[in-house]
Order: C-alpha cells, then structure tokens, then sequence
C-alpha cells in the first residue's frame, strides 16, 4: 500500500507540472492585418485573403496585448509583417480616353505554378472622392502560371473622373 | 497493484491533469475590432457574383460584367460617344440574334445595355425607343386624328412641342451570340463556349462603326436547367 501510494504521488505531481507546463501568462501569436482605414486613392487593393494576406505579430499576457494595437500599428505604418501571396500587382496606372472617359489598367502576376481565374472591379471618383458611378461589375481575368494579365476597366462619366480604387478578388 | 488501485490512480491522474489547466489564462485569437464572421443567410445573391446554381449556361454576372464592358467601351469609342451632334441610337433585340444552344431571352441582355448606356450617356447618345414605336403612333394618332362625333381630336395637344415626324436612328446595334460544345459521354462533363458578339452599325450606309466581343468558356456536369 505504501508503494502504490508513493507511485500515486510521484505520478500525480509529474502530471501536474506536465499539465502546467504551458500557462505561461505571454503568448505570441500572429493577427491577420487590419485593412488601413479610409480609401488609398488610384490604388489596387487585393481583398482576397487566399490571394494575398498579411499577418502581424502580438503579444498577449494574461488576455491583454501588450503594446500598440494592431489597428494602430497599421495606421501608424510600424507593423511589421508576415505576408503570403498567390499574386501581385506589377503596375497599374490610368489614362483618359479620345471621349474623356477614364481608362484604368493593372498588369497582374500569377506567382503559382496553377492557372488563376481573379476577378477585378474599380470605383471611379471625382476630384472631392466622391463615387462618380456605380462600381463596375466584376470582370474575370485569367492569369496563366508564373505568367501576368492585364485588368482593364473603364469610366463611364466622361468628365471630372479624377481618382480610382480597383479590387481583385478570386473567382469562385 | 490491482485493478482497483490502477482505477483510483487513473481518476485522480485525470483529475490533478485537468486542475492542472484550471488557471491557464485564454487567450483571444482576434481581438481587433473587425468581425469577420459571416453574415446572416439570405436567398437574395449579387446579380454581378456567381451564386449557388452553376452550370455551364450564361448567367448572372455574366450579363452583369458582358454589359457593364460594352458600355464602358462604347463610351470610350468617338465615333459613337465623341460626334458634335449626339447621334441617335437604337438598341433593342431585333437584330440581336440568339443562335447559341443556351436558352436565354436576348431582351436581359439588350435592355441592360440600352437602359445602362442611356444612362451613363447624358446626352452623349440619343435613343429612340423604336420597340415602343407602335405606343407613340398611337398616342400621336389620338392626338391628330378627329374624333368622328365633334371632329376634334381625341386628347389634347400634351405640353411638349408637336413634331412632323418621329426620330429616325443614326447607328443600330445588332449582334449574336454563338456557342461551341463538347460533352464527355464517360464522366457526363459538359464544356460550352460562349461568344458573344456586339455591333453598331451605321443606319445610314452600313458601316459598323463599332464592335466589341465578350467570351467564355465553362466546364460543369450539365445539372442545370436554363429556364
């Protein structure tokens, strides 16, 4: 009885402290990158975490992160990243057309070895940001492996279409 | 030890395991103020997204972004978006010919483009309703013609200013739309190619002025039904 006893104590303290082993009050983990508030003009943002997506590293002691927020880091521009992408973006720019109406184009590339089918769509702006029209309808574009394609859209306000923001999507 | 004894050491084991990780603060996987949950269920779906019935016909988003592209591009072109005088278009179904094996009415595709352009035009474009062109000679008739009892007309002048004659179209859209298909008889696959062909043409000598091309190529079990 004695030694069962001594086994059972033996036993339960390792089990504890086995068991206890990994409540360290910190932890670090990784946090999906908040989107940087309002609307960066003339740019192309990828909204498809499949696409592409950015992480950030926090630190949380007993629930409570520790330092900035991960909003604030971004706002702030210091947040250092973990990013992971399918595709990118190459070049992108926008020109006026013989009627005035405003074109917009972004050469993309598929970083994959598989065919990609993205989408794309683009709001157009007047000089205050305002939203000129509706957004486009999304329009699909086929990237090839390691290859690039070119999104193109069009205005359809001929005058005063001053700024744009394109989205690229996967198609599903 | 006996089985008892290994039963006793077993539960109190388990249940040192577990106190052990009483305390063990929990830690939130995302704390920002994003929640990226998904919404509530809906039937309603967007026109210009694939939805949940797929198949290998023409659908949705793709009459969405098909019209969308043309106006754009019609927009951008000067022989119809860029004349001093706005030219006067017509834009209905009429020359718009459905030779494809997808059963579809070609009206979703025509009024989309009429009713998109017509409005993204301002005043860049004119179009004359001509698929309405028996509504107006018959109001225009009442208008005109004397009522046999009194021998004046029927109605009244209206307030806008009578005219001779009705529009007459500058340019006419006309187009097809055409279908290339293959099925694998072993696995059922179904492949069905679409192209879908877009022109203005000149009302007055015949030249196209204008052209645009929208295609696609889709592969589905052909579970579908395009009603």
């Amino acid at each position: 009885m004695i030694g069962m006893t001594r086994t059972a104590i033996v036993l339960s303290a390792s089990l504890w402290a086995a068991a206890c082993a990994t409540t360290d009050p910190c932890m670090t983990i990784m946090e999906e990158r908040p989107l940087k508030s309002g609307i960066e003009m003339n740019s192309v943002h990828i909204i498809d975490s499949s696409l592409e997506s950015s992480r950030i590293f926090a630190t949380y002691c007993e629930g409570v992160r520790l330092g900035p927020t991960a909003q604030e880091q971004v706002e702030s521009g210091q947040a250092p990243d973990i990013r992971t992408y399918k595709i990118t973006v190459e070049q992108y720019d926008s020109q006026l057309t013989p009627t005035g109406t405003r074109e917009v184009w972004a050469i993309l590339r598929n970083h994959t070895n598989f065919p990609l089918m993205v989408e794309g769509r683009t709001q157009f702006f007047d000089s205050h940001k305002a939203p000129t029209e509706e957004a486009t309808a999304w329009q699909r574009v086929q990237l090839p492996p390691k290859s690039i394609a070119t999104y193109r859209e069009m205005s359809k306000q001929s005058r005063g279409v001053d700024y744009y923001h394109i989205e690229i999507r996967e198609q599903r | 030890m006996k089985q008892r004894e290994w039963i006793i050491l077993a539960v109190a084991g388990s249940a040192l395991l577990f106190a052990g990780c009483a305390t063990q603060p929990t830690y939130p996987v995302n704390t920002g103020p994003v929640d990226t949950s998904p919404g509530r269920s809906t039937v309603y779906e967007d026109v210009g997204s694939i939805g949940r019935n797929q198949g290998i016909g023409m659908e949705s988003q793709d009459i969405a972004s098909m019209t969308d592209k043309m106006v754009g591009d019609m927009l951008a072109t000067p022989a119809l978006a860029g004349r001093k005088a706005s030219p006067r278009v017509i834009i209905d179904s009429e020359y718009f010919k459905n030779e494809s094996s997808t059963r579809i009415n070609k009206n979703i595709i025509t009024d989309r483009l009429r009713v998109e352009l017509n409005r993204a035009a301002n005043g860049r474009m004119i179009f004359v309703g001509r698929h309405y062109s028996d509504m107006v000679e018959r109001e225009r008739a009442l208008k005109r013609d004397a009522a046999r009892a009194t021998g004046d007309p029927m109605v009244d002048k209206g307030t806008l200013e009578a005219t001779r004659t009705t529009l007459g179209g500058d340019f006419r859209m006309g187009g097809r739309i055409t279908t290339l298909d293959s099925v694998n008889s072993s696995t059922g696959l179904a492949t069905r190619m679409h192209q879908i062909v877009f022109e203005m043409v000149d009302l007055e000598n015949g030249m196209i002025v204008w052209s645009g091309i929208y295609d696609f190529k889709k592969t589905a079990q052909d579970d579908v039904l395009y009603r």
